[in-house]
């Protein structure tokens, strides 16, 4: 069932992969070229660059949106992209469970996920030692892991749109309405605390040094929850 | 060994509001080409759905082989094959790639078996099956389903897209190897000819409900046509009391002919008919056309039950 | 060595037909397994089938008229029933030694059936009595002359 997934998704895997790995291999290159040479001495200038690598990729602008627009998608499609070509029906008649199906589904998807996550943060890697700039890697570690935790939850919710919407583009209009009114809300001082973004980024935990494990719990629990609403969705629904 | 492959008693699944199939009940023996007729609308889908668990029922018990599909639903489709009547496989999957899924997600899976099939309708292992046309498709399934060794097969409208070559050798296929090796065939079908000629088996299915289960060589038996012939006419009290009688459905009348269509006990009737203070000046027995019998069942204008 | 009952035609097509004497019609109202079981009375009485000759495989045949084998197993076991074939396990169905005898009582049953409907008719139509006699008598002598010339 496995490369049955890999292969419906290959094309968004793809997309998205060359879109990210673009897009976090950049980085590096535009902080050089667009803040012209950065000043101070070595140590200065290196943990400079490890900051203006984490605001760029790993906060807002660039990496999150990329992650919370892939993992809609992906998570779109998985149920609903079958109930609309009619494929669900020889799904269900085998004999799989239907938390086997739905967990292989979002297993696929968060692995995706999670290797493209991977391979982002390698080409920041790369990009930066071509630029002669060395990132502490158990920090690049630890922020690609929180990060990508931080991405199941937009893929667990587009789960949840998927099962009970009615066709695929239905579920992508809810999820990013969902998103973008709760970015919105988020915007508000008094809500940061609740911000998803304020816990898949950890801007102390990555500068500091310091091991996020609040951030971590947070996210965990985070994307969990959807996929428990989504498992116990998919058990009601008639199909 | 159980002697029924598919028990439904007292069925009744909603969908919403409204009302699909109702206090619905059905017996297929093991061994037998069991046909399912009916109109658009008349709950064939929604049964075979809830035979294989994908339905929940409202009320009401199904079991497969033994296995209560809502409890066991996974013992349930490891020993049924399916063939949709959309039979809408993974179009951007080939043939071999589909076979590994289903075998990735069969208990057991022989791959030999899928490939004589496979050959028999000569399908292209490597081309995808977005290119596949409809009755490709259907021969595609079946062979799939063949592949988890199924003790029953379900086919939803198995024949419909089939051109007449095609149809001729599903049919032979699943006659020849598949019932012919003692599994149980259940297949849905609007094709009343298919029926006629395959099944030994047929329930109709109208409104949600059963209103007709029973063995085709014995509707052929009971429902017959009697023609009584009156010279000198009939009075109408007559008509009247014939139309009363018991297992006729129908008594039409035009000049000096009568025509009851029977639905048992045709020689009792005969005896019967003989006896009266007006009996015919003839009474013959005629076969019917099973396949108008079966219509006006599907119709609603007969009812067994 | 094949067996007569087995006809494997090899038509231009390179067919195989397994039993071409035998024919269902699935519209004509008559219940398939008494079709069978008729046809195949009939073919022990023309002589097509022998005692010894074996009757196609289940399958086969079910395969061959497209028709469901549970309604052949129907008409073999009413055959058997009737005591003109068995089945030897391993081997077939086949048709018995006796069946000859059999069919022949039953065919000489239905000879005397037939005579009482055709005399009965006569009576009722009002036919003469003693013309009717030596109509019979007349029927008698040329028949069972014929068939004293023959042997």
């Amino acid at each position: 069932m496995i490369t049955k997934e890999l292969l419906d998704i290959r094309w968004k895997l793809l997309v998205f992969a060359l879109i990210s790995l673009g897009t976090a291999g950049f980085q590096p290159f535009s902080l050089v070229s667009f803040s012209g040479q950065l000043s101070g001495t070595t140590v200065q200038r290196t943990s400079d660059f490890q900051a203006h690598i984490w605001e760029h990729w790993f906060y807002l602008s660039n990496g999150p949106l990329i992650f919370l627009l892939f993992a809609i998608v992906l998570g779109c499609g998985l149920i609903a992209t079958e109930v609309s070509q009619g494929t669900i029906t020889f799904l269900f008649s085998r004999p799989l469970s239907r938390n086997r199906i739905l967990l292989t589904k979002y297993a696929v998807s968060a692995a995706s996920l999670l290797i493209v996550a991977i391979l982002s943060s390698i080409a920041i890697l790369v990009s930066s030692m071509i630029l002669g700039y060395t990132l502490d890697m158990i920090r690049l570690l630890t922020a690609t892991f929180l990060f990508w935790l931080g991405s199941l939850t937009p893929l667990g919710c587009a789960l949840i749109f998927s099962i009970i919407a009615s066709d695929t583009l239905r579920a992508l209009l809810w999820s990013l309405l969902t998103f973008a009114v709760g970015n919105v809300l988020l915007l508000i001082p008094r809500w940061q605390p609740w911000s998803l973004l304020y816990y898949w980024s950890s801007r102390q935990s990555y500068l500091q040094g310091t091991f996020p494990f609040a951030e971590y719990i947070f996210c965990f629990i985070a994307a969990l929850l959807p996929l428990l609403l989504a498992l116990w969705l998919f058990h009601l629904k008639e199909y | 060994m159980n002697k029924v492959a598919i028990l439904v008693d007292h069925l009744t699944v909603n969908y919403g509001s409204q009302c699909v199939l109702r206090d619905l009940s059905l017996e297929v023996p093991v061994g037998t080409i069991f046909g399912f007729l009916g109109r658009n609308g008349a709950g064939k889908t929604t049964t075979i759905k809830t035979l294989l668990g994908i339905r929940r029922p409202t009320a009401g018990k199904v079991e497969v082989l033994g296995y209560d599909v809502v409890r066991q639903h996974i013992e349930v489709c490891s020993h049924v094959g399916y063939v949709s009547e959309t039979h809408n496989l993974y179009d951007y999957l080939n043939i071999t790639q589909m076979c590994a899924f289903c075998r990735d997600t069969s208990r057991r899976w022989k791959q030999n078996i899928v490939d004589t099939y496979l050959d028999l309708f000569a399908l292209p292992r490597t081309q995808k099956i977005k290119q596949f046309s409809k009755g490709m498709k259907t021969q595609l399934a079946l062979s799939l389903a063949m592949g988890s060794e199924p003790d029953i097969l379900i086919l939803d409208e198995p024949t419909a897209d089939l051109d007449p070559i095609a149809r001729e050798l599903f049919l032979h296929t699943l006659i020849g190897d598949i019932a012919a090796a003692g599994k149980t065939v259940f297949f849905s079908s609007h094709i009343l000819s298919d029926i006629e000629a395959v099944a030994d088996h047929v329930a109709v299915i109208e409104g949600g409900r059963i209103v007709l289960s029973a063995e085709l060589d014995e509707l052929r038996e009971t429902h017959k046509i009697l023609r009584l012939t009156y010279p000198e006419g009939l009075p109408p009290a007559e008509l009247e009391y014939l139309q009363s009688l018991p297992h006729v459905s129908q008594a039409k009348q035009e000049g000096q002919v009568v025509q009851l269509h029977t639905t048992g006990m045709v020689n009792e009737l005969v005896s019967l008919i003989k006896e009266r203070l007006y009996p015919p000046h003839d009474i013959e027995t005629l076969h019917t056309d099973l396949g108008s019998v079966l219509l006006e069942y599907i119709k609603g204008i007969r009812n067994d039950h | 060595m094949i067996s007569f009952a087995y006809k494997y035609t090899i038509l231009v097509t390179g067919e195989r037909h397994v039993a071409i004497w035998l024919n269902v019609n699935i519209h004509s109202g008559i219940p398939i397994y008494i079709q069978i079981v008729e046809q195949v009375q009939h073919a022990l009485d023309v002589g097509v089938l022998q005692p010894g000759d074996y009757l196609p495989p289940v399958r086969e045949l079910a395969s061959e008229l497209t028709i469901a084998p549970n309604t052949i197993v129907k008409a073999y076991n009413e055959l058997q029933h009737m005591g003109l074939i068995e089945s030897r396990p391993g081997r077939g169905t086949i048709v018995t030694a006796q069946a000859n005898a059999l069919r022949h009582e039953k065919r000489v049953e239905a000879l005397y059936e037939r005579l009482h409907a055709v005399v009965h008719d006569a009576a009722n139509m009002g036919i003469d009595g003693q013309e009717f006699l030596a109509a019979v008598q007349r029927e008698i002598g040329s028949a069972f002359d014929k068939r004293r010339e023959l042997t």
